[in-house]
């Protein structure tokens, strides 16, 4: 099983990370990928990731339409970015086409 | 070093949103409308619904929304500064973002209470500020109840002007945590304490009591009752039934589930002790509360 770490954020931290977030809860389990969510909004930092988590995956997927916080811990692992809007419209294929580069 | 102002900063949210919060307690005359999102209709894309309840308030300028309108479907309305509009869990909303605005939201999460606070200028595509502040959630105090009281009050045809009083009680209440949190006072019984009531919300569902509780927090049972009494100003069975029962009326309202598809959902084996239970906390039995919703 693919292991997959990830990290929301949008501008407003009202929303939308926390919905991005649940998508692609929702996706990988559909998809049979193990995955880790991190939301950065209004809230802060929630369900961060540990350094387990961050050496267990395979990619870390970088959900964000704004700078996130604390990227040198993701050093030396494959990243993929995609936008917060492709995220919201379509979780499952943003997920898809991270599997193609793990 | 780095930590000291790293305090500094969080400190300095904190002073930003208290005062945010206290013009906006103390110019209460000047909240003009509240507005209150219900979920009839499917959002249109990109709106803003979250698992958690929400408020906005408009603190400059004009801020444009689409929100759901039972009857009509969506409807498009301006709030002007001071206006209100409480999103409850699972309702949406979704701004224009295409007006010069400043909106301060609070974010209700089951471990942290958020704030933000976003200006945009019309034509811009980017936000020009945005601030936001997080502190550590208070599950188990007079919070849930206010939430809980607005989250019904949305859905009644009659809401002034209750909704002013508990517009009010839900400001003071998040500016006495805003202020209590630049203090950062917190003992460790206090996040023991929160940390159960997180597992009690997330676990609801499934059998437990307070000797499961208390084996998975690695204390006594005694010991538990009396943190939860101590911390909670509450029971912890009573604690744990209100929580199955919150979600309970969640369900009856939203959900054509049977009763006893309810019942064990909301943790609860027994259909007539849920029955019994919800009544004599409600009023109503559950099919009585059901009904009056329709």
């Amino acid at each position: 099983m693919k292991n997959i770490v990830a990290v929301t954020a949008c501008p407003t931290g009202i929303a939308h990370t926390y919905m991005a977030a649940d998508l692609l809860r929702k996706g990988a389990q559909k998809l049979g990928i193990h995955i880790r969510v991190e939301t950065q909004g209004a809230m802060g930092i929630e369900n961060q990731l540990s350094p387990q988590d961050i050496a267990q995956a395979d990619l870390v997927l970088i959900v964000s339409d704004i700078e996130i916080e604390h990227t040198a811990r993701f050093h030396g692992i494959p990243i993929s970015t995609a936008s917060i809007e492709s995220a919201l419209t379509d979780a499952d294929q943003v997920l898809q086409d991270c599997l193609q580069l793990c | 070093m780095k930590f000291i102002q790293q305090v500094k900063v969080v400190n300095a949210d904190s002073i930003i949103f208290t005062d945010l919060l206290e013009s906006v307690i103390s110019e209460k005359e000047s909240i003009q409308n509240i507005w209150f999102a219900t979920d009839k209709h499917d959002p249109p894309p990109f709106s803003y619904q979250v698992n958690f309840p929400r408020l906005e308030i408009v603190i400059s300028g004009m801020y444009r929304n689409q929100l759901d309108d039972p009857e009509t479907g969506i409807t498009e309305v301006d709030l002007c500064v001071g206006d209100a509009l409480f999103i409850p869990p699972n309702s949406w909303n979704k701004p224009d973002w295409d007006t010069t605005c400043s909106v301060l939201s609070l974010l209700f999460g089951k471990r942290q209470l958020g704030f933000s606070l976003v200006s945009k200028n019309k034509g811009d595509t980017q936000f020009y500020d945005v601030q936001k502040f997080s502190i550590t959630a208070r599950t188990g105090h007079a919070i849930d109840g206010i939430l809980s009281a607005l989250n019904s009050l949305a859905g009644e045809p009659v809401k002034h002007p209750m909704d002013n009083h508990l517009l009010l009680s839900l400001l003071t209440y998040s500016r006495s945590m805003a202020f209590a949190s630049a203090a950062n006072i917190k003992s460790r019984s206090e996040d023991t304490y929160q940390s159960i009531c997180i597992y009690i919300q997330e676990n609801f569902h499934r059998a437990i009591s307070r000797d499961s509780i208390a084996a998975r927090f690695n204390m006594s049972a005694n010991h538990l009752s009396r943190l939860f009494r101590k911390q909670g100003h509450m029971r912890l069975s009573d604690y744990i039934i209100w929580v199955r029962l919150e979600r309970a009326k969640f369900m009856l309202s939203k959900y054509p589930f049977r009763l006893h598809e309810v019942a064990v959902r909301c943790g609860f084996q027994d259909v007539n002790y849920f029955c019994r239970v919800f009544k004599t906390r409600t009023g109503k039995t559950p099919s009585e509360y059901r009904l009056s919703l329709k």
